[in-house]
């Protein structure tokens, strides 16, 4: 329905891609999953998200486009599933097809790095380095140093060697970042509605902490920014799908292409903002119950943070908000110099 | 999923923005009051147009087009900083729809619908802001008419309208929202005074005094006590259309144009600074087009206007804010915008419900934490 007006749900297929994976992480991914998981790659979920076609959807090969990633991807971050996820929708948009076939279906994993540190660096079978909005092969030219993240993943710190540059169009990192957006959103608002949970339950003071507008009231800010920056990821992602030229006015796709990298570039600004306060909000909310390693918090958190962060950075993202800024026509001031205000 | 209003929605906004072609000087949406007699001819236009009827059933004249043509219209307006929307037109000229008599019906709906009368919202008192339940003013039946005494305060644009849509007390104090009833007044009635409260745009909010003010019977709306329905009900006709995205996206654009003509945009903190508000602008967008969508569906959306009117309100803040303390000393002088909008601004986290309250019912019906309010 191209003309049927503004409409905010996902249509019955995307719904039914979303009821899967959350059938699959109440059987496979729940919390102490999560937890076990943290110091190594997920092998046998990672295969779970290739079979079920997750890792090609928006390619050509793929079963669905940006908008069936998002309601994947928002099901796959309320449960905080861990890996690669954003790195590897990135990477499938920029390798050829021959090389794409062996990612999207689990064979080979990839590590999408930037400044010498590469997310499961040891692991990976293929080595993509970020400088700005470049992308390059890279081999390890020194051993791979091991080390921890804060996100609990296993990452690698090592010279690399640059072996060519591939084309990384603006709608690889469009899609990068919109992946995230979804999954952000989705993981802070699982957060916050488990701290909900426990506001309406825990009791102080003779009554439910949730009653006090100390505690009630930041959890509502957590929700009104989450909920937009969720819609501001699908709206990205409905945006990638149509396309850069819908009406056929842009015939060079300039003015699309850089509302779209606008688009997904403030859906994952959004999404970082409010998942990494929602993030602090719920750790201070469960008290001391929230800094403890076994608590309902951090495996959530340190993931929010991790992907907060995650290469390729957000500085593309930035300049394009920027570049659409500078554009702007704004209208004349109405009304010339006569202003109300200048009271005293 | 679709994120894109439709080819009709987009030839009506068309149509809009090519009369507001007409009315680019008029520069309202800020001090209205100030300009008022520009503003009525301006509603006049509109109501020529059939456009402060768009919702309304046809059996009075209206459209019955979609919420949606509301929302392009008063968003197109917000934009053009042409004016805000009327409040007769929309809570008065629906709950009349609903629940006023035939005859009430055809004595204001027509007037209402060429932009004639205005009305001011009375509701708020000097003890009852956010608790509207606890309302003093009172009203008592003597024979064909209500005598009303009591005093109401922070009107907006009560100076120049023509009637007042009051919210008094007919039943015990203790009844609280069981005991209010709807009350058309005249302004000019006997006994009416209304007195200015400076605000710090430039503009007033007022106070109202009333002293044995005589309103006929068939000027109550709906049933005697039976107010609070109405006004819930009534909410759901504007919260559409309140707070819609253009009046933040024309701040940002003029705060942008300013750090242009300043030179201040050539630093690269202040570019970045001002690219994490035109996100927040963006935040806004889909937070308007979720009531939207929530309306569209049939539902409440109470929880979804409570939400965008948090989100717009701070936005429209933080953008104020942020060029206030960009701006060095230039940004100090008075009848700037940036100053005007510092000042403006800090209004919007409170009329029309302020963000405590609207935290509140986020925090109750989105996460299911009821306080004690």
């Amino acid at each position: 329905m191209a003309d049927a007006g503004i409409d905010l749900a996902f249509d019955d297929v995307q719904q039914a891609l979303s009821a899967a994976i959350e059938e699959l992480c109440a059987d496979r991914c729940r919390d102490a999953e999560v937890r076990a998981a943290a110091g190594r790659f997920p092998e046998a979920l990672w295969q779970q998200l290739a079979e079920l076609g997750v890792l090609a959807l928006a390619t050509p090969e793929g079963e669905g486009g940006a908008l069936e990633l998002v309601a994947v991807l928002e099901a796959l971050g309320a449960a905080a599933f861990p890996g690669p996820i954003p790195a590897s929708v990135f990477a499938a948009q920029l390798l050829p097809e021959a090389e794409r076939g062996a990612l999207v279906t689990g064979r080979r994993v990839v590590s999408v790095g930037a400044a010498g540190l590469f997310p499961f660096a040891a692991r990976a079978d293929l080595l993509l380095e970020c400088e700005a909005e470049r992308v390059y092969r890279v081999e390890a030219s020194a051993p791979i140093e091991s080390i921890e993240t804060l996100g609990g993943e296993p990452w690698g710190r090592l010279r690399s060697r640059r072996v060519e540059e591939l084309p990384a169009p603006a709608r690889a990192f469009a899609l990068h970042d919109l992946a995230i957006a979804a999954y952000h959103a989705a993981l802070g608002l699982r957060l916050v509605r488990d701290t909900a949970e426990h506001a309406r339950v825990r009791k102080q003071f003779g009554r439910a902490i949730g009653e006090f507008q100390a505690v009630a009231h930041p959890l509502a800010d957590c929700l009104i920014e989450l909920e937009a920056a969720q819609l501001l990821a699908r709206r990205a992602a409905w945006h990638f799908d149509r396309g850069p030229d819908p009406a056929g006015s842009d015939p060079a796709g300039a003015a699309g292409t850089l509302e779209l990298r606008c688009a997904a570039g403030a859906a994952r600004l959004s999404a970082r903002r409010a998942g990494v306060a929602a993030a602090h909000t719920c750790h201070q909310l469960f008290g001391a119950i929230g800094i403890t390693l076994e608590g309902p918090v951090f495996h959530c958190s340190r993931r929010l943070l991790q992907l907060a962060s995650q290469p390729p950075g957000d500085d593309s993202a930035r300049a394009a908000l920027e570049q659409s800024l500078a554009a702007l026509e704004t209208p004349e001031r109405p009304g010339g110099a006569a202003l109300p205000g200048a009271a005293p | 999923m679709n994120f894109a209003f439709s080819a009709r929605e987009e030839v009506f906004r068309g149509e809009v923005r090519e009369f507001l072609g007409d009315w680019r000087d008029l520069d309202a949406f800020f001090g209205q009051g100030l300009k008022w007699e520009r503003v009525r001819e301006f509603f006049r236009a509109l109501g020529r147009r059939g456009w402060l009827s768009l919702g309304w059933p046809r059996e009075w004249g209206g459209a019955e087009d979609p919420l949606v043509s509301e929302y392009l219209l008063w968003e197109e307006i917000a934009y053009a900083r042409a004016a805000r929307n009327p409040l007769a037109p929309g809570v008065v000229a629906k709950t009349l729809a609903r629940y006023g008599s035939d005859a009430q019906k055809r004595r204001w709906l027509p007037p209402i619908q060429r932009g004639e009368i205005h009305f001011s919202l009375g509701y708020s008192e000097p003890e009852s802001g956010s608790d509207l339940a606890s309302v003093r003013c009172r009203a008592v039946l003597r024979g064909d008419r209500y005598v009303v005494s009591g005093q109401k305060c922070w009107q907006s644009y009560a100076q120049d309208m023509d009637y007042l849509w009051l919210l008094c007390r007919t039943g015990a104090q203790e009844s609280r929202g069981r005991g209010l009833t709807l009350l058309i007044v005249d302004l000019k009635a006997a006994g009416v005074r209304v007195g200015a409260l400076p605000t710090l745009d430039g503009d007033q909010l007022n106070e109202i005094h009333l002293d044995r003010v005589e309103v006929p019977l068939d000027q109550r709306v709906g049933p005697e006590d039976g107010a609070w329905k109405l006004m819930a009900e009534a909410l759901a006709d504007e919260r559409h259309i309140q707070f819609p995205p253009g009046r933040v996206r024309r701040d940002l654009e003029e705060v942008v144009a300013w750090a242009r003509r300043s030179g201040l945009w050539q630093d690269a903190a202040v570019r970045r600074r001002l690219s994490e508000l035109a996100v927040e602008v963006r935040e806004t967008e889909v937070s308007g087009l979720r009531v939207l969508d929530a309306m569209r569906r049939g539902l409440p959306g109470v929880a979804e206007a409570a939400a965008n009117k948090v989100r717009h309100s701070v936005v429209c803040q933080r953008i104020a804010r942020a060029a206030l303390e960009l701006g060095g000393p230039a940004a100090l002088v008075s009848g700037e915008r940036v100053e005007l909008l510092w000042r403006q601004s800090l209004w919007e986290t409170i009329g029309g419900g302020t963000s405590e309250i609207m935290r509140g019912v986020v925090a109750k019906q989105g996460l299911g934490l009821a306080g004690r309010n």
